[in-house]
C-alpha cells in the first residue's frame, strides 16, 4: 500500500487545487467596467460595482458602543450631499435617548456613506442588513438612494425611515404583487404636497412664460409631476412654455450637461420671464449657471426653486457684502424656494422645535441648525425609530419596530391632518425628557401621534408621513442664510 | 515440515537400502517419477497434514496439472470432502473411475468407500448437494465454527481417513505416512469458488509453486474482493461526488461576470467555496477508496494466483537422482 501514497497524495494536491483560485483582482486598474460602471476591487479580491462595502460603514457611535448594543443603521451622503447636520442631529438623538435605557442595551448608529451613489447606497444597506443586524435605518436622504435599496429593505424586512427623501413614487413602493406597507417609512412629505406649494409659488396670474428644468431621477420626476398636476388644473392653465431635464450621473457631476440645459432656457426665444427648477444634489451649478437668466422686471423673484436647492453649498456662492455691485448676489436675491420646514411655529403645541434647537446647539456649539431643516427631521426620524424600539422591550426585531412604527397612524382622512385627541392622551413627543413616556404609550396602544421638531407625524399604512409643514424661503446675500416663512 | 521435504533426496543419496524400493516405486509412477509432481504431491499430503485442505487442493490440482496421474483425482476428491463439498468430491471419484476402470482390489474397496460417505453427506445436506458449494455458506459455517468451538457437520469428517496415497504405494513398500488428519473443524478455511483443475488457467509456470512452506497470509480472499470492490465503488462514487461538486464551482464562477454585485459575488463565493471543499474531499477520498479497492482487489487476485510463492526461499529438489538447489518465489 504504502506504493500508493505518491500516488494518493498526488490526487489528493489535484483536487486541491482543480478549482484554482476565485480572485479577480488585486487592485483596481484589474477590474473591467460592469454595464459601463466603474468597479473596485475588494478586500476579497473581487471586482464589485462601487466602493468595497468594508469602506462604507467605517463609523459606530458612540464609538465605544457595547457588543450587546441594539444596532440602528444610518444611510448619509456626507461626501457629496452635506449630511453632516442631518448626521448631527441623529447621533444627538442618540446621546439623549441612551441616557433614558438605563438597564437596557443601548442604541448604536452604524453610520453608512452612500457617496451620492446608488450602489453604494444600496451595498451600505447590504451591510447594515447582512453584517450588522440592524433593527431600523435611518435614511437614506434621496428618492433615488430609496430606490436603490428597496428589495434590500424588502428581503431584509428592516424599517427605513427618511427623513428628506419626497418622491411621490415611494408611496407604493413594493413588489409586482403590489405596494409593501410597514417598511419604507418617512417623515419629510411626499411631494405631492410640495408640488401644489411650488406651483402656488408663480405669481397669480401669470404674466409671461416660463421653464421647467428638472433634475431626471426619482425626486425630480415626482415634483415635476405634482407641479404639473397643479398648475394644470388651475382656472387658466398655467402650463411651461418649456420643460428641460437634466441628469446627475453617479460619482461626479456632468458641468457640460447641466450647463447646456441651462443654456437652453436662456437662449430660449422668446425670451422666458420665470424659471421654475427641481435641482439635485448639485444644485450650485443650476443656480450659477442661470446667473446669466435676465433679471426680473418688476417683480421681486423670477427663478422659482425647490427644496433641493436650499443647500449651503448654495449659500456659499454669495459674495462678500462689500461687494455693492455683484452680479451673483442680484441673482441669488431674485430666488425664491419651498422646502419642508420644522415647526418653529409651534404647531404642536410642545416646543418640541425649541427644544430640538437649543439642545442642539449645546450638543454642536459651531452649528446652526437652521442651515439645514432635514437636520430637524433627521432627528425625528430616529426618535421615530427609538421609540419603537423602546416599546419592543426585550423583542427587538425589525419586524417589531415596523409595526410598532405603524401605531403612530392617527390623522383626518380628508385632511390628512394629524389628529391629536381632546387630552393629548394620544401624543407622544420626541426629546430625551419625553422618551419613555413615548415608549410606554407605543408599546400599549396604537392611534398615536408623535409631535416631533417638524411638526406632528403620523403614517400612513404604507408609511408616508400623512401631512407636512412647508416654508417658503429666499437668501439674505448679506449674512449669508436662508430666511424661511412658513405656509400655513 | 521442509527439514522433512529435503530430508528425503538426502536419505536416498546416501543409499539407505531401506526405502530403495519405494523411490523405485515412485520412479515409475506418473507423478511420483517427476520431480516436480512429485513434490506438489508431497507438499500436498503435507498441508493436508497440516489441516489447510484449501492449500492441498491447489498443490493436488497443481501435481495433476503436471502430471494426469489418476490416482490423483481420488486424492483431490478426498480433500474435497474434507472441504464440505462432496458434489465435487463424487465429480471427481467418477473421473477417477472413468480413467481406472479396473483399479486394485483395495483402491477399488476404498474408492466406494468414499463415494458412499459422500453420498451420504450430500443426503445429509440437499441443499448443499443440489448446488455448487458456496463460499458464503462455507465461509459463515466456519466462522460459525470458530465462533463457538464446535465443529460443523464437517466433523464428521474425524472418521474419515486421509486421502489414499498413490497405488503403487498402497503396497508394500509403504509410501510415506500421511499425517493424521486435522480436525477439520478447527482449520476449516474462509474458502473461495475454486475453477475445477481444468478450469485452472496456469498463470505461472509450475516451478512457481515448489515452495512448500505454508503460506503466511491471509485466507479470506474472497472478503478481500469483496471488500476491495466495495471500495473501489465507493472511491468511484466519490470521485464522481468530487467531479459534480467541481462542476457546480466552475457554474458559479461562471456567475461571477454576470454581476457587479459585491455581496452577490461573496455569496457565490461562499457558495462555491463549500462545493471547492467537497470537491477536493471527494476526489481525495475517493481516489483514496479507489486506490484502495484496486490494490485490494490485486492483491487478492495475486494471492489467489501466488499463494505460497510469495517469499522468495531456496529449494533443493530432486530428479533422477540429482539434486537441484534453486530459488523460488521469485520473478
Amino acid at each position: 500500500m504504502h506504493k500508493l501514497l505518491p500516488f494518493l497524495s498526488l490526487l489528493t494536491m489535484g483536487a486541491c487545487s482543480l478549482p484554482g483560485s476565485f480572485d479577480e483582482c488585486t487592485i483596481d486598474s484589474d477590474c473591467p467596467p460592469f454595464e459601463d460602471k466603474t468597479q473596485r476591487c475588494t478586500s476579497d479580491h473581487l471586482c464589485a460595482v462601487g466602493a468595497p462595502a468594508e469602506s462604507l460603514c467605517t463609523e459606530i457611535y458612540p464609538p465605544k458602543s457595547p457588543a450587546n448594543a441594539i444596532v440602528v443603521g444610518t444611510l448619509v451622503d456626507s461626501a457629496a450631499g452635506d449630511d453632516r447636520l442631518p448626521l448631527e442631529a441623529v447621533k444627538l438623538g442618540i446621546d439623549q435617548v441612551n441616557q433614558r435605557r438605563s438597564g437596557e442595551p443601548p442604541l448604536a448608529l452604524h453610520i453608512c456613506e452612500t457617496h451620492a451613489s446608488v450602489d453604494d447606497a444600496r451595498k451600505s444597506m447590504q451591510v447594515l442588513a447582512r453584517r450588522r443586524n440592524a433593527v431600523a435605518v435611518i435614511g437614506p436622504p434621496t428618492s433615488s438612494a430609496v430606490f436603490a435599496i428597496k428589495d434590500e429593505v424588502i428581503r431584509s424586512g428592516i424599517p427605513i425611515i427618511s427623513y428628506s427623501a419626497t418622491s411621490p413614487e415611494i408611496s407604493s413602493l413594493g413588489t409586482s404583487s403590489g405596494a409593501v406597507d410597514g417598511l419604507f417609512y418617512r417623515v419629510a412629505p411626499s411631494d405631492s404636497q410640495q408640488g401644489a406649494v411650488l406651483a402656488h409659488q408663480l405669481p397669480n396670474p401669470l404674466t409671461g412664460n416660463y421653464a421647467l428644468l428638472f433634475v431626471d431621477d426619482p425626486y425630480g420626476r415626482g415634483l415635476r409631476d405634482a407641479f404639473i398636476e397643479t398648475v394644470s388644473k388651475a382656472p387658466v392653465p398655467q402650463a411651461p412654455v418649456l420643460t428641460v431635464p437634466y441628469l446627475e450621473p453617479a460619482g461626479a457631476p456632468d458641468f457640460a450637461g447641466m450647463k447646456q440645459a441651462v443654456d437652453s432656457i436662456i437662449q430660449y426665444r422668446p425670451s422666458l420671464d420665470y424659471v421654475v427648477a427641481i435641482t439635485g444634489q448639485y444644485s450650485q451649478f443650476i443656480v450659477r449657471d442661470l446667473l446669466e437668466f435676465p433679471l426680473p422686471n418688476s417683480a421681486t423673484y423670477n427663478i422659482f426653486v425647490a427644496d433641493g436647492a436650499q443647500k449651503r453649498t448654495v449659500l456659499a456662492l454669495a459674495e462678500p457684502k462689500s461687494n455693492m455691485q455683484s452680479l451673483m448676489n442680484q441673482h441669488l436675491s431674485r430666488i425664491s424656494g419651498t422646502a419642508p420646514t420644522t415647526d418653529i411655529a409651534n404647531v404642536g403645541g410642545t416646543g418640541a422645535y425649541l427644544k430640538y434647537d437649543n439642545d442642539f446647539k449645546l450638543r454642536w456649539k459651531d452649528e446652526e441648525p437652521t442651515s439645514d431643516p432635514y437636520a430637524a427631521y433627521a432627528y425625528d426620524a430616529f426618535y421615530a425609530a427609538a421609540i419603537a424600539i423602546g416599546a419592543a422591550g426585550t423583542e427587538v426585531t425589525p419586524g417589531r419596530v415596523s409595526q410598532l412604527l405603524g401605531r403612530i397612524n392617527k390623522y383626518d382622512a380628508v385632511t390628512h391632518k394629524c389628529f391629536i385627541d381632546q387630552g393629548r392622551t394620544n401624543q407622544i413627543e420626541v426629546g430625551m425628557i419625553g422618551y419613555t413616556s413615548a415608549k410606554d404609550k407605543l408599546s400599549a396602544a396604537s392611534g398615536l401621534v408623535l409631535l416631533g421638531a417638524s411638526g406632528p407625524i403620523c403614517f400612513t399604512p404604507h408609511g408616508d408621513r400623512a401631512s407636512g409643514f412647508y416654508a417658503s424661503w429666499h437668501i439674505d446675500v448679506d449674512v449669508p442664510k436662508f430666511i424661511s416663512v412658513p405656509i400655513l | 515440515m521442509a527439514a522433512s521435504f529435503l530430508a528425503q533426496p538426502a536419505l536416498s543419496v546416501v543409499g539407505l537400502d531401506s526405502r530403495a524400493e519405494a523411490a523405485a516405486a515412485e520412479s515409475q509412477d506418473l507423478c511420483l517419477g517427476d520431480a516436480l509432481c512429485r513434490a506438489h504431491y508431497k507438499r500436498a499430503r503435507t498441508l493436508s497434514g497440516d489441516g489447510d485442505f484449501q492449500a492441498a487442493l491447489e498443490a493436488y490440482q497443481t501435481a495433476y496439472r503436471r502430471r494426469a496421474a489418476s490416482w490423483l483425482l481420488l486424492n483431490t476428491g478426498r480433500i474435497l470432502h474434507k472441504l464440505g463439498r462432496p458434489s465435487e468430491a463424487l465429480e471427481y471419484y467418477n473421473q477417477y473411475k472413468q480413467k481406472e476402470p479396473h483399479p486394485a482390489p483395495e483402491m477399488e474397496a476404498q474408492l466406494n468407500e468414499y463415494i458412499k460417505e459422500a453420498k451420504e453427506e450430500l443426503a445429509k445436506t440437499p441443499a448443499r448437494a443440489k448446488q455448487s458449494p458456496d463460499p458464503g455458506s462455507v465461509q459463515s459455517r466456519a466462522t460459525a465454527e470458530r465462533s463457538d468451538g464446535v465443529a460443523a457437520p464437517d466433523t464428521e469428517n474425524k472418521a474419515t481417513t486421509a486421502e489414499p496415497a498413490p497405488p503403487e504405494l498402497l503396497n508394500p513398500p509403504q509410501p510415506p505416512l500421511p499425517a493424521p488428519m486435522a480436525d477439520a473443524s478447527s482449520v476449516l478455511p474462509r474458502i473461495p469458488l475454486l475453477p475445477r483443475s481444468s478450469e485452472v488457467t496456469p498463470g505461472r509456470t509450475q516451478s512457481d509453486h515448489e515452495s512448500g512452506a505454508k503460506p503466511s497470509v491471509v485466507r479470506s480472499r474472497p472478503s478481500g474482493i469483496a471488500a476491495g470492490s466495495v471500495l473501489s465503488a465507493l472511491g468511484l462514487v466519490g470521485i464522481a461526488a468530487g467531479l459534480g461538486s467541481y462542476e457546480q464551482t466552475l457554474a458559479d464562477r461562471s456567475q461571477f461576470s454576470l454581476t457587479g454585485d459585491e455581496f452577490d459575488k461573496l455569496a457565490l463565493l461562499h457558495h462555491s467555496q463549500s462545493f471547492q471543499v467537497a470537491s477536493a474531499i471527494g476526489f481525495s477520498v475517493g481516489a483514496a477508496l479507489f486506490a484502495t479497492g484496486v490494490g485490494m482487489l490485486g492483491y487478492s487476485a495475486y494471492k489467489a494466483r501466488h499463494k505460497h510463492a510469495d517469499r522468495p526461499r531456496i529449494a533443493l529438489l530432486t530428479q533422477d537422482r540429482r539434486f537441484m538447489l534453486g530459488l523460488t518465489g521469485v520473478y
